[in-house]
């Protein structure tokens, strides 16, 4: 299952705008810097700070966003394989190979 | 909460500086290849001179490094520019990457022109003075501040008469005065003579301590250097050439002088349109420019001679 995988940030190189955060992913090849704001932001931030399972971080942002975890866990999962595809996270552990393998 | 997809982004010139620098860092740290950023943020970071966008990232590589961080970055998307052919009166220091999604240049530096000492010695001489400071949260490396200063003063006075910014080395100047008071100036004086400067860098050193003295120890370094510095073309480098030629070779240079391949013309001048008449205007006009240089060449070598 997706939410029992680890997710931890790659490096990156990045700069703080007051409405979106640029980033260049270092870990990979092609100089393709994406920006995020918003709720992309959110969860880049979360799991940018500490490394988790999906769980926790899904857990996490309902918490934060005042919501249920089964409300966000489908947008959640889908964006996280966003940033495995873009070479921002890594994913690891149980279910991780059928994303960005 | 429904995150978007992860759009392209378009960069602005000043990101892409602070991200690139930080990723060519990242990239060179990785491969274990020494590298040294030169002039742009870092330069407005140490004082000496005030924050500006930049066009181009300028990256100093350790001797022998250029080749395999060139690779690197080809395989990140870079693309080399064209590099002319005709001879140079400074042997080529750089070379210059573009990336088609980017708004800026790459420079990776194989030497910096103006400091005369041996290569190695001097990438050393900066490496071990380094400064560390962090870009797009990246730690990278910039030399120390008074081979910074000297790295803008070199570089405003390689070419003047082709850059035609005299206002950079006198806001250099006033900066660098600033910054090494008095007495001080004459760590910056140390410095020029470790990394072979005193005489390129003279402008810069003799407004801060008119009693800077003279090198004089790399003759031929030099008076290729004042030859290139009074130029803003290529007559002289041609000249140069031709004058140092076997004579059996003089007939080839002369020819390519007088009728560079359609290649090397249109890669010195991309707004070249397109046909052969263009291109024989082109070649027409380069011809007759330089045949107004040549006295001013004359001239230029007789200077550097003395």
């Amino acid at each position: 299952m997706a939410a029992d995988t680890i997710v931890e940030a790659l490096r990156s190189a990045s700069i703080e705008h007051p409405d979106r955060v640029l980033l260049l992913p270092l870990e990979v090849d092609g100089c393709r810097p994406v920006e995020l704001a918003g709720s992309g932001r959110m969860i880049w931030e979360a799991i940018s700070e500490r490394p988790g399972t999906m769980t926790e971080l899904v857990a996490g942002l309902a918490e934060k966003n005042g919501r249920a975890p089964t409300e966000l866990e489908a947008d959640v999962v889908a964006f996280v394989d966003s940033l495995v595809t873009v070479g921002l996270v890594r994913r690891t552990g149980p279910g991780a190979a059928a994303v960005g393998a | 909460m429904h995150p978007d997809e992860i759009p392209r982004t378009t960069l602005t010139q000043s990101d892409a500086v602070a991200v690139g620098s930080a990723w060519i860092t990242d990239r060179a740290r990785q491969m274990g290849v020494r590298v040294l950023l030169l002039k742009g943020p870092g330069a407005a970071h140490l004082e000496l001179r005030a924050p500006k966008v930049s066009s181009d990232i300028d990256v100093l590589v350790e001797p022998g490094g250029v080749d395999a961080l060139r690779a690197a970055a080809e395989k990140s998307g870079w693309v080399s520019r064209f590099t002319p052919e005709s001879p140079h009166l400074l042997e080529p220091h750089s070379v210059t990457l573009y990336h088609p999604d980017w708004p800026i240049d790459l420079d990776l530096h194989t030497y910096w022109p103006g400091f005369l000492a041996d290569r190695n010695e001097v990438f050393e001489q900066l490496w071990n003075g380094r400064v560390e400071w962090s870009l797009a949260g990246i730690a990278v490396d910039l030399p120390g501040l008074a081979p910074s200063a000297l790295i803008l003063a070199l570089h405003a006075l390689r070419r003047p008469r082709k850059e035609r910014r005299p206002g950079d080395l006198q806001a250099l100047i006033e900066a660098t005065r600033a910054l090494f008071p008095g007495a001080d100036a004459s760590a910056l004086v140390e410095c020029a003579r470790q990394l072979g400067a005193l005489d390129t860098a003279r402008p810069l050193l003799t407004a801060l301590d008119p009693a800077a003295p003279h090198d004089g120890s790399h003759p031929e370094a030099l008076r290729r250097w004042r030859l290139n510095a009074g130029t803003a073309g290529y007559t002289e480098a041609w000249l140069l050439a031709l004058g140092s030629a076997p004579w059996r070779a003089k007939a080839g240079i002369l020819l390519r002088a007088v009728v560079p391949s359609e290649r090397e013309m249109r890669g010195l001048h991309p707004d070249i349109p397109p046909g052969r008449r263009a291109l024989a205007r082109a070649r027409r006009r380069r011809l007759a420019h330089g045949l107004r240089e040549i006295p001013r060449a004359a001239k230029s070598f007789a200077r550097a001679l003395r």
